[in-house]
């Protein structure tokens, strides 16, 4: 079995100098999942934004993870594969080679032991740098465009979803009464206490005898 | 009628394919380090611009996509610089690694070299490609330049790797240790990202008046 470092020495350079955009879309699959886990670390333990943002913010960040690494996958190798069948087909050609001499070259790598030319040479070189461009022009779709519109729609839907259960779950537990509201002169208390300090029991307080059975009657009149 | 001559309307345009197709053999040997900065540089506008605009971030209300714009600004500009910086320094590694002795190019590396390009053309090209001159080259043989192939893909690839290697472990802890420290600190700083700081400030402010 190979050893971790010979891997590392050997096994993996080969794998840049052989294929470059394979080992840019892949390394940077790596680097944005942990990137992605890094910055759903940091929200988490974020003091200043409040609950929903964090929360909303939260899963837009574990959505760009998820996102960046499908759309890298997806877009970024078949823009290098268009890129170098574009070059292949002939077309964006340098300088001093023309469309005619590409169709020698590609039937060339089909025979085993045909010679190449310096045109060929540099045809080959071509085919490979238009691949890396699309390669990087796809990781800049997939990316700058693609992830960050569906991240926002999936982060918001997985929000409203969220609250939508918090409400339900609040209904369940704590159903709520329909009442009406309770106006402050109609509580019995305030009725009475307001009854004393009007104007009319001032009146009645003062016309007032010693006899009680008159005062009941002046009273309830 | 003044009518001008086909050579100046070639002189005036800008022929951008040809541009492209001229100066493409360079992409070939895209280091990793510009081909973050490549992805970092045009996130920054286009990642920023569309956590802002309301018909691509449509569900959530105006704060929380200010917010959202602010930390995708702090974001990109702490994850651009941390993976451009570690990978710059991985091919420096890579690179100075080889020259002080720290690395040694494997045996039958050389093979590997001769496997990718075949013909002595095509790795006379590859070293024009990485810019060496064709005047240092004419007078090599074959083997010769083979070697000097080597000597220059190896602590280039090495380089790549290393680079990477340092990026995946500065990207998580920059973006775990700076990103939101960065974030809060343009929240406060600008007023017009923040609904919440701005009423708060109008609040004080009114409170020291009455005082």
């Amino acid at each position: 079995m190979m050893k971790a470092g010979q891997f590392f020495k050997t096994a993996v350079p080969r794998y840049v100098i052989k294929n470059n955009k394979g080992f840019l879309t892949y390394t940077s699959a790596l680097t944005f999942t942990v990137s992605g886990l890094g910055q759903g670390l940091s929200v988490l333990n974020n003091k200043k934004l409040s609950k929903d943002h964090k929360k909303y913010i939260f899963y837009q960040e574990m959505g760009t993870m998820g996102l960046n690494l499908a759309a890298l996958l997806a877009f970024s190798l078949k823009f290098g594969q268009w890129g170098e069948n574009w070059a292949k087909a002939g077309r964006f050609l340098p300088n001093g080679v023309k469309a005619g001499q590409v169709k020698e070259y590609i039937k060339k790598l089909g025979q085993s032991g045909a010679k190449m030319t310096d045109v060929d040479s540099k045809i080959a070189t071509h085919i490979k740098a238009t691949g890396v461009a699309a390669t990087i022009l796809g990781q800049i779709v997939a990316l700058n465009i693609v992830a960050p519109i569906v991240r926002n729609l999936l982060a918001g839907c997985a929000d409203r979803c969220s609250k939508k259960c918090k409400n339900k779950e609040k209904f369940i537990h704590s159903p709520v009464l329909p009442t009406t509201p309770i106006r402050q002169d109609q509580i019995p208390v305030t009725m009475f206490t307001s009854t004393l300090h009007s104007a009319k029991s001032k009146d009645m307080f003062e016309s007032f005898t010693d006899d009680p059975s008159k005062n009941v009657k002046e009273l309830f009149n | 009628m003044v009518t001008i001559p086909r050579s100046r309307k070639v002189a005036f345009g800008f022929n951008a394919s040809k541009c492209f197709t001229n100066k493409a053999a360079n992409l070939a040997n895209t280091k990793p380090s510009m081909q973050r900065l490549y992805i970092g540089a045009t996130a920054l506008v286009t990642q920023t611009a569309l956590d802002y605009a309301k018909w691509t971030n449509p569900f959530a209300d105006d704060e929380t996509r200010k917010n959202c714009a602010t930390r995708t600004f702090a974001k990109m500009i702490v994850t651009t610089g941390s993976g451009v910086l570690a990978r710059i320094a991985g091919e420096w590694l890579g690179k100075n690694g080889i020259e002080k002795g720290l690395f040694k190019i494997p045996k039958g590396f050389e093979e590997v070299i001769k496997a990718t390009y075949k013909t002595t053309a095509a790795q006379k090209n590859e070293l024009i490609s990485l810019g060496m001159k064709l005047e240092r080259i004419a007078g090599k043989n074959p083997k010769e330049i083979l070697d000097t192939l080597t000597k220059k893909k190896y602590p280039t690839a090495i380089g790549a790797v290393a680079g990477v290697a340092m990026a995946v472990v500065s990207v998580f802890v920059a973006d775990m240790l700076f990103i939101d420290p960065i974030t809060n600190w343009m929240l406060d700083k600008c007023p017009w990202l923040n609904k919440n700081k701005k009423a708060k400030d109008i609040d004080n402010k009114q409170q020291y008046e009455k005082k």
